[in-house]
């Protein structure tokens, strides 16, 4: 062992060095353990001091050591205050050697075992220093909660470090491939390809249905066509016949003759609009099936009807009252007109109609929003499927199916439009007429030859129209179905492939609309071609994260070990949680605020704590007369020892010396480190037989070799002894 | 800085901490508890060795 120093203490201008008588005995003995007793200004505390300094137990943490402590040793540090050198060397038990050496304005310095130790920490985890000044019997008891704290506070630590590294390795699931995730981006795809196929079956449904429909829209037109041909024909025919039985009258200038021939063409081309107005009042009538029963339940206006689509309007304008006779029709036509719309007017007063109507205007607007591509609004307002709500207002419509009567009135309101019209300029072009043939000296027998004549030219030019129609009817058809036009180059044929052609359709009512139908069609392809269009989109998002997931590496842990992970932190967070909860209790002991702590677990751990502060007191109590009573428990929230045979001892009421022993033995009963160096100032509070048991307990450590150095100190005015153990 | 010379008798209370600890975890298996344990009791447990303990799991 060497102790050498020097002090210079500034402000004081003193200087300090070991005083032999006191230092020598030390240095001299192979002992480990003294008991010094000295005057003051011997320097014990300061040696005391200057071994904890050099052993850098100023930069311990506040829970190992006493502040007041730490503070007077850290002011060795202040180089206002003085300037310090020493050069101290002490054996370890194992015959290494111990150096701590400073100079002036220097570092301290530590060397273990011919290392040198750079860190405190490092030195403290070889070297443990226990310094303390027993004075203070109260903080004996709260050193030992301090300690029962620090050991709950490295628990707590320790599995906190643990679920720590758990989280981070738990953070890597994350980026490592995630096989249960790339199952369901299988399945997924898989799933997203079923609903492309199956919405592609349906668009293809749709686009037969069109393709069909647009099919039977050219055959019903050629087929018209060719209907219209016949009747043609076979009044020109008729007419040619006509003509033959008729004077040819003298023939007049050919400018005249031209003259004659225009007026009459141009009446005969309005005759026979005329004419087809009336045949379409007859079919609209025969459309609707209520409207024409309606008119047929009453004979008048049965009979009015057919007068109406009957009449000759060459005998109306030939008629000798004809003012009177176009009038009179005129009538009828407005008689009928107002039966019509009184019946109307009653049929859309009906409930079911009203719904109808709604429901037909509605589909209507939802068709305009899918157009517009801005049906997801009304996907959002009633979280359906537009597509889906469609078809449930179709439902509805079928199950309140009324007749429409948009085309019935506006075939009236054409009627009422045209029909005056044509009645005048027929007449007029009658009176154009027989002006001419008068002026030409054409007498009523030449009047009707010229007449028939434009009839027959009338009918050839409608007949040249019609069959050029049915050419590029038929050409355009036939290219379209990629067949032979001669398939369709007659009625019979033409029907016969329209028949087979609605016969593909079970539900027959979309063939009474067909431009409705058609557009109906349309529209629902649209919409299911932008649905195929979303789910393609998904499914390439769906690959996509299949792709990034099948590119992560392998996972180093399987899926039932990152289960297990996952349960080891749970069961970690509790435990920490638990143990935040217990340094609560710990903390509040000295305030005494523990009625706080309700919980179960929480009064439990003051048990455990009470016992384990018994423990840590060695289970012991040392009494009065000197003898030891054994220690139970320490109740916590009544601050009160519980002994042997019932005995309880308060806490204010241990004898400080007694207190002093029992804190001093476990502490020293319980340090740490390879090696241990112990300095007890002040230690005069205690009893012989005390001071013997905490010797003994230093004796212990020293049988353990461990032990560096323990130096006790107390005053004695009468000069200095050096007791060695 | 404590550390029991009579680990016997230390363990017994450190045992009664551990169950009070436990008390309130979800339901674990046999090797659970006992990994929390050896988590408890072993200050040398590194996180290599923690890792193969948690892996061999059942």
């Amino acid at each position: 062992m060497k102790i050498d120093y020097k002090l210079h203490i500034i402000g004081e201008k003193m200087n300090y060095s070991p005083r032999k008588e006191f230092v020598e005995p030390l240095i001299n003995s192979r002992k480990k353990i003294f008991e010094i007793t000295a005057g003051n200004s011997y320097g014990k505390t300061f040696l005391l001091n200057l071994i904890a300094y050099a052993c850098f137990a100023d930069e311990l943490d506040d829970r190992y050591i006493l502040k007041s402590i730490k503070d007077s040793i850290s002011r060795y540090n202040d180089a206002k205050y003085c300037e310090l050198s020493y050069n101290l060397e002490f054996d370890l038990p194992d015959g290494d050697k111990l150096v701590l050496k400073k100079e002036v304005s220097k570092r301290r310095s530590v060397e273990l075992k011919n290392r040198e130790i750079k860190e405190s920490k490092e030195l403290h985890n070889s070297i443990a220093v226990l310094y303390d000044v027993p004075t203070n019997p109260s903080d004996r008891l709260n050193a030992v909660i301090r300690d029962l704290e620090i050991w709950n506070s490295n628990l707590h630590n320790k599995i906190h470090d643990y679920w720590i590294h758990l989280r981070d390795v738990e953070r890597d699931f994350s980026s490592i491939r995630d096989e249960i995730k790339i199952n369901e981006f299988k399945k997924l795809d898989i799933s997203y390809a079923e609903a492309i196929d199956l919405v592609k079956t349906e668009i293809s449904s749709f686009d037969d249905n069109i393709k069909h429909l647009n099919v039977i829209t050219d055959l019903t037109k050629i087929s018209n066509e060719f209907k219209k041909l016949l009747s043609l024909q076979v009044s020109l025919k008729k007419s040619e016949g006509q003509l033959k039985l008729l004077k040819k009258p003298k023939k007049g200038s050919k400018k005249d003759e031209n003259k004659i021939g225009d007026l009459q063409r141009n009446k005969i081309v309005r005759v026979v609009e005329f004419k087809e107005i009336l045949i379409g009042l007859e079919a609209t009538i025969s459309k609707n099936e209520d409207l024409a029963n309606f008119i047929k339940e009453q004979p008048t206006l049965n009979d009015l009807t057919n007068s109406i689509v009957t009449v000759d309007i060459e005998e109306i304008i030939n008629d000798e009252d004809y003012v009177k006779s176009i009038n009179d029709f005129k009538d009828q036509v407005r008689k009928l007109d107002e039966e019509v719309s009184f019946f109307v007017r009653k049929m859309e007063g009906s409930k079911k109609y009203i719904v109808y109507s709604f429901l037909k205007t509605l589909l209507h607007q939802i068709n305009d929003l899918i157009e517009d591509e801005a049906d997801g609004i009304l996907e959002q307002i009633t979280n359906n499927n537009t597509s889906a709500l469609k078809d449930e207002i179709r439902k509805n419509m079928d199950q309140n199916k009324s007749p429409d009567f948009t085309e019935v009135i506006l075939y009236f309101k054409d009627l009422n439009k045209r029909i005056p019209n044509l009645i005048k300029e027929i007449y007029s072009l009658d009176s154009q007429i027989r002006k001419e043939s008068n002026k030409q000296g054409f007498d009523e027998a030449g009047d009707r030859y010229n007449g028939k004549k434009a009839v027959i030219e009338n009918y050839k030019e409608r007949i040249r129209d019609t069959n050029s129609e049915i050419a590029i009817l038929k050409n355009k058809l036939a290219d379209f179905l990629d067949i032979d036009s001669t398939l369709i180059n007659d009625l019979e044929k033409v029907n016969r492939m329209l028949s087979l052609n609605k016969g593909r359709f079970k539900n027959q009512n979309v063939l009474t609309n067909l431009p409705a139908s058609l557009k109906e069609n349309q529209l629902s392809k649209d919409a299911k071609s932008a649905e195929k269009d979303k789910i393609e989109n998904k499914k390439l998002m769906n690959l996509a994260r299949l792709q990034v997931e099948e590119g992560k590496s392998e996972s180093q842990y399987s899926e039932a070990e990152q289960m297990r992970i996952k349960g080891i932190m749970l069961s970690m967070q509790f435990m920490i949680r638990n143990l935040g909860n217990f340094n609560d209790v710990i903390s509040s002991i000295n305030s005494g605020d523990l009625d706080r702590f309700k919980d179960e677990e929480e009064k439990d751990f003051m048990d455990i704590a009470g016992s384990i502060i018994a423990y840590s007191m060695d289970n012991k109590i040392l009494r009065a007369d000197g003898e030891y009573i054994r220690l139970e428990n320490y109740d916590l929230l009544n601050k009160q020892f519980h002994c042997e045979n019932n005995v309880i001892i308060r806490k204010d009421d241990i004898s400080t010396g007694l207190a002093s022993g029992n804190y001093l033995r476990q502490r020293i009963n319980n340090v740490e480190g390879d090696y241990v160096i112990i300095l007890l100032d002040e230690i005069g509070n205690m009893d012989r037989r005390t001071l013997d048991n905490v010797i003994q307990s230093i004796k212990k450590l020293d049988s353990n070799k461990r032990l560096v150095l323990a130096l006790l100190t107390q005053p004695n005015s009468e000069g200095i002894n050096v007791n060695s153990f | 800085m404590e550390k029991s010379q009579e680990i016997n008798k230390e363990k017994k209370y450190r045992i009664e901490m551990f169950q009070l600890l436990t008390k309130t975890l979800p339901p674990l298996s046999s090797s659970e508890i006992e990994l929390l344990k050896e988590i408890f009791f072993d200050e040398k447990i590194n996180n290599e060795e923690l890792m193969k303990r948690i892996s061999g799991l059942t």
